[in-house]
């Protein structure tokens, strides 16, 4: 028999916008670039994390789309994080690439593990939790679905935040989404999952 | 309800065969070779401008085999391995349906060396998705394998991906890979991390000054059901983030001491029944200082444990897969290989770190692994017999 | 002579992404992994690669490290011993 579980919120940031359960909730006044963007996000949500600005690209959307799932009630210790991605960490690669015939920079070549993000959300929410990160050419909400489920039937994690978080070099795609056992209005399901992902459409 | 779900957790799944490709041999035979006469694969290399020690496979050594199955200049270096370690789980297991086939392929950094080189191959073949197309189109697999990318627990996590893969009812086989290669990308990071040992590695030993990165395959057939006779049963795994750190781990070794005990209250075993501990030991200073806190917070340090490192480097993507080979060789022959280059067991390190190979009645045991972003994982084997 | 100090904490500011902070907010003496600046140990292999960059000075036992980048004072004196 198969147990139910619910999508408690969802968070996109594309095309510098931010979308919260399908609202937008962020957009800058002017076209900026990615790193002002980022600043920008960071700037609105009032957070104060000193290490945010060390951080490359990938972990710094990794850590603004998890803290505004995590706004209203805070993610638990226990929490489980199944990311999913089609470039790994390429834009740290690249930056390290380019250094490496002179000095390689400590700070750029830690970055160049796509797991780093899940480590940095880790670190700020502090959840010893179970980590995947599977890399895809495309979001996969089958999968990233069936192994979801399958943690969270297993009792392995409690609640999941789960979802796709595509940088690369030209542009990046994120999408999380938060998943456990309270009732919501959204019975957790591939085609919910894949809806969630368009719902800012 | 409750009872349903205990009995999915306690689903065994067992190992059917195993392959290593390393700077040692092409197979798992020829590896365990080489470390019974102690041999190691890690030598001084000159890559870039600098000289590592360093564990590389021929590439002549690699074609000589590859050309029996295919084209040499169509595949990368770690393409054209994968492709052999696959190939010989598929020669020695002629059974094995290619339509219920899963596959899962554990890497780090995969083809990356491509962005330093001139090379003909398209752009996206420095992404690691590229790895599972080229062995799903190669072997005709019906399912595109599942690629996971979690620094040095890879493999050990790609176990666990598997695992849940078998639990679909049509799913009868799933064949795990780990891979990564040397390369100046790789190499010229972990030096300014100042992180590489002048010499082979020295795991636990007083003197220990870092690590060896190596490169290997590693390749591992699991099934739902045992053959008749000897089997190891993979009991259970288990990650925990340790959220320390992303480049260092925790002092307490908070992450590797709750994935151990994790793992052994899933199993449903209690510390006392483990026999031996195949551990990470990369001979950082920090890491095997961690470990030892963890396994004394364990009340484990009296077991009998060993770090493989220094034969293959660490071997980054395979290093889970292909120490837990060699573990499982230990198990079903009741013996553990020396902790190779330990002289002087460091006076703040309290483990049972094996110096010199012994024979001992083996039954349970644990591999761990830890690594960058905060990652543990750990894993138990028992040996059983149908 | 006080150059040299403003020149490593902008270049430290800028090498580290500190972005929260300032030349001004770094007095000389401040503890850079104390609880004053809060460095980690990143930012040490980012400030060993520093000095062998623009100074030409190379620390190969990362213990000698913990001593010399107590403060901007002390990585001021050690370059100027060693340059």
């Amino acid at each position: 028999m198969k147990e139910n579980f619910y999508i408690q919120g969802s968070v996109i940031i594309r095309n510098d916008q931010v979308f919260k359960n399908g609202d937008k909730i962020f957009q800058p006044d002017i076209n900026v670039d990615r790193k002002d963007f980022l600043k920008a996000v960071y700037t609105f949500l009032e957070i104060s994390y000193p290490k945010f600005h060390k951080m490359d690209d990938l972990c710094k959307l990794g850590i603004l789309a998890t803290e505004i799932l995590q706004q209203n009630k805070p993610i638990n210790s226990q929490t489980g994080l199944v990311f999913q991605n089609k470039s790994g960490s390429l834009v740290s690669d690249f930056n390290h690439q380019q250094i490496i015939n002179d000095f390689a920079s400590p700070a750029i070549f830690v970055y160049t593990l796509p797991n780093i993000v899940m480590g940095e959300v880790c670190i700020m929410y502090q959840l010893n939790s179970e980590n995947f990160f599977f890399i895809n050419p495309h979001f996969d909400c089958n999968f990233v679905y069936h192994y979801t489920q399958n943690l969270l039937e297993n009792k392995s994690s409690q609640e999941i935040v789960c979802g796709w978080v595509e940088v690369n070099l030209e542009s990046y795609d994120i999408f999380l989404c938060r998943v456990n056992k309270e009732k919501s209005r959204h019975i957790f399901t591939p085609e919910n999952l894949k809806k969630a992902y368009h719902n800012n459409e | 309800m409750a009872k349903e779900i205990s009995i999915v957790l306690n689903q065994k799944i067992y190992i059917k065969d195993d392959v290593i490709i390393s700077a040692l041999g092409f197979s798992t035979e020829e590896n365990i070779q080489q470390i019974s006469k102690g041999i190691s694969a890690i030598k001084k290399h000159g890559i870039g401008s600098k000289a590592y020690y360093t564990s590389i496979i021929e590439e002549e050594l690699i074609n000589q085999q590859f050309q029996k199955i295919g084209d040499i200049n169509a595949f990368t270096k770690l393409e054209k391995i994968l492709l052999l370690a696959t190939q010989q789980l598929f020669d020695k297991n002629p059974d094995i349906d290619k339509n219920t086939l899963e596959m899962v392929i554990a890497s780090t950094k995969g083809n990356i060396y491509l962005l330093g080189e001139n090379h003909d191959f398209s752009e996206e073949r420095v992404l690691l998705s590229a790895l599972s197309e080229i062995l799903q189109i190669f072997f005709g697999l019906k399912h595109q394998p599942v690629v996971v990318s979690n620094a040095c627990v890879s493999s050990g996590l790609a176990i666990s991906v598997a695992r849940q893969l078998l639990q679909k009812e049509t799913t009868e086989n799933v064949m795990v890979l780990g891979g990564d290669l040397v390369s100046e990308f790789v190499l010229s990071g972990f030096d300014s991390f100042q992180a590489l040992a002048e010499g082979i590695c020295r795991p636990y030993d007083k003197d220990r000054s870092g690590i060896n990165i190596g490169e290997a395959v590693a390749g591992m057939l699991l099934s739902k059901q045992p053959i008749k006779g000897i089997n190891t049963a993979i009991l259970a795994e288990a990650n925990v983030n340790d959220a320390n750190h992303i480049s260092g781990p925790s002092r307490t070794g908070e992450g590797l001491y709750l994935s151990v005990k994790k793992v052994i209250a899933l199993a449903q075993k209690t510390t006392k029944d483990i026999d031996y501990i195949s551990a990470h030991g990369t001979a950082t200073l920090f890491n095997d200082q961690m470990e030892s806190v963890a396994f004394n917070r364990l009340e484990m340090q009296d077991v009998p444990l060993n770090s493989l490192k220094a034969y293959f480097g660490h071997t980054l993507g395979a290093a889970t897969l292909l120490e837990t080979i060699v573990a499982n060789y230990s198990l079903k022959n009741n013996m553990i290989f020396s902790s190779m280059g330990l002289q002087a067991l460091d006076s703040n390190i309290q483990l049972n770190v094996v110096k010199a190979t012994i024979n001992k009645e083996l039954k349970t045991i644990l591999k761990t692994a830890s690594g960058f972003g905060g990652s543990n994982f750990a894993m138990l084997l028992q040996k059983e017999m149908y | 002579m006080s150059n040299l100090r403003e020149e490593l904490k902008y270049k430290i500011i800028e090498n580290l992404n500190l972005e929260d902070l300032s030349v001004e907010d770094i007095g000389n003496n401040d503890l850079l992994f104390g609880d004053d600046i809060g460095l980690d140990s990143i930012d040490a292999l980012e400030i060993i690669v520093l000095l062998e960059k623009d100074y030409g000075i190379k620390i190969t036992d990362p213990k000698q490290g913990k001593e010399i980048f107590e403060s901007i004072e002390t990585i001021a004196q050690f370059i100027e011993k060693n340059q």
